[in-house]
């Protein structure tokens, strides 16, 4: 596999036919990112990602075997080993973890260590519409969030909570969960930057340069 | 902590938006995209659409304008009228709705709900329970209101969330259009017996109205000709419900 090492980010869409990728793409096209969806990851040679995207709705078992049975798991996992640049968002994001227990217990990618559970003592599930977003800890991608958070908009049934990966945290009825994660190279958000408005797409873009710039000046380094 | 969402309905026919919009500075006042990015622009939560062509002819239109609606804006929007099986929701998802709304069709055959729950997940479904008065109860109508079902609108409401509905649109028959608030009555009902989030519908007159709404338990506020007209702006709604205390995202 090969990472591009330009200056120019292009990202690849991660498409292993689980979820609406559709306002993925429209988020990048509005920031001028050039973009590929990927459907296996053989097109990942030839297009040479400076960061592979993962998006993802629905549930975490078929999902997580979509990603086995298109060859995704491996070549995710080996794209995250050898330092490439992951963003997942929502279902992408748990995807990223160790574990779900959405339909009985299910093995994620293990790159980020966090277990995926039903959010409990909420009043209305799935967890729909704006929450706060807050910097936990020095880990946020780009540091690019407003102090004191920032909304985004959210919809899903299941989270993580207490990540030693947390970078961000939200609350809901006095639940707190892990909103975004970041594992060095590798990243996830719970919430959907692509939906949260021009100030969510433009923060989407931060922290996509953010990670790729990041990568660039490690790779220069060695 | 979780916002309250103020979502302007907007009516579709034949591909442009109908119901008088009125609205200074917007160039094209009946093109569906033009009005949804003002609206995002204007600081609505989310959008939603509800296609009111007659049925022969909405398929075709439906797929142009949702897939430039949705290149337009970059809020979650729900599409809704004429849905009646789970591969016409499959392909709205596809061109960029976030969600569809089920309403005859539900109400006909549950288990159109359910499937559209498997194909996309509850989190897309929204299911619109249009409901009159009648005594101490709720009637269900259907298409557009004109058919009585004589169903009972609570324990619909309590049905279609077991079928997979990941939110409820609720509008009351009695009160659209009279801009004398939202049945609150029927909301409060209804919200402590649900687990999904519910959107109020029908009777906005004044800002005062959605402050009823969400301290029914309301999780969002549908408005349409009040704001269509002017007569209301997004910002000062938001505004007025931040100072009573409503978690806004401002």
């Amino acid at each position: 596999m090969t990472v591009n090492s330009g200056k120019q980010a292009t990202v690849g869409i991660v498409d292993f036919g689980a979820g609406n990728i559709g306002n993925v793409r429209r988020a990048l096209a509005k920031l001028g990112i050039a973009h590929e969806v990927l459907k296996s990851p053989c097109g990942m040679e030839r297009l040479a990602p400076s960061l592979l995207l993962l998006p993802g709705v629905g549930a975490f078992r078929p999902a997580m075997e979509a990603l086995a049975s298109s060859g995704w798991k491996d070549a995710l996992t080996g794209w995250a080993g050898m330092g490439g640049p992951l963003l997942g968002i929502c279902l992408g994001m748990q995807l990223l973890c160790d574990n779900s227990s959405e339909d009985g217990q299910t093995e994620g990618l293990g790159l980020v260590e966090g277990c995926v559970t039903k959010l409990s003592g909420v009043k209305k599930i799935p967890h729909m519409g704006w929450n706060s977003v807050e910097p936990s800890g020095s880990e946020f991608p780009g540091n690019c969030l407003a102090r004191g958070g920032q909304d985004f908009y959210f919809v899903h049934s299941f989270a993580v909570s207490g990540s030693p990966h947390c970078a961000a945290v939200t609350r809901v009825d006095g639940v707190q969960f892990d909103s975004a994660l970041r594992r060095g190279n590798v990243a996830g958000f719970q919430f959907h930057p692509e939906r949260s408005g021009p100030e969510g797409v433009s923060f989407l873009g931060r922290a996509i340069s953010y990670m790729v710039a990041e990568y660039q000046e490690g790779a220069d380094k060695c | 902590m979780l916002k309250k969402r103020i979502i302007p309905c907007l009516d579709v026919k034949n591909g442009r938006v109908v119901k008088g919009i009125n609205f200074v500075n917007l160039r094209d006042a009946g093109d569906p995209a033009s009005l949804a990015g003002t609206y995002m622009d204007e600081g609505a939560d989310e959008l939603t659409f509800l296609d009111i062509t007659a049925s022969n002819e909405r398929r075709a239109t439906m797929l142009e304008w949702v897939s430039v609606v949705a290149d337009a804006i970059s809020i979650p929007f729900t599409v809704g009228g004429g849905i009646s099986s789970a591969q016409d929701a499959v392909n709205l998802v596809a061109l960029g709705a976030d969600k569809i709304s089920l309403n005859t069709a539900a109400v006909r055959r549950g288990r159109t709900v359910t499937e559209c729950a498997e194909a996309l997940g509850s989190q897309a479904v929204v299911v619109a329970v249009d409901v009159k008065r009648d005594g101490d109860a709720w009637r269900v109508f259907i298409e557009g209101g004109r058919t009585p079902t004589g169903l009972d609108g609570f324990e619909w409401c309590l049905e279609a969330e077991s079928l997979g509905a990941g939110e409820l649109l609720i509008t009351s028959m009695d009160r659209d259009g009279t801009k004398e608030g939202y049945d609150v009555e029927f909301l409060r009902l209804v919200s402590r017996s649900v687990k999904i989030p519910i959107i109020a519908s029908g009777g906005a007159g004044e800002a005062r109205h959605a402050l009823e709404a969400f301290e029914a338990g309301a999780d969002a506020a549908l408005l349409a000709s009040l704001l269509h007209f002017g007569e209301m702006r997004i910002r000062d709604l938001k505004g007025y419900l931040t100072e009573n205390g409503v978690p806004m995202r401002v």
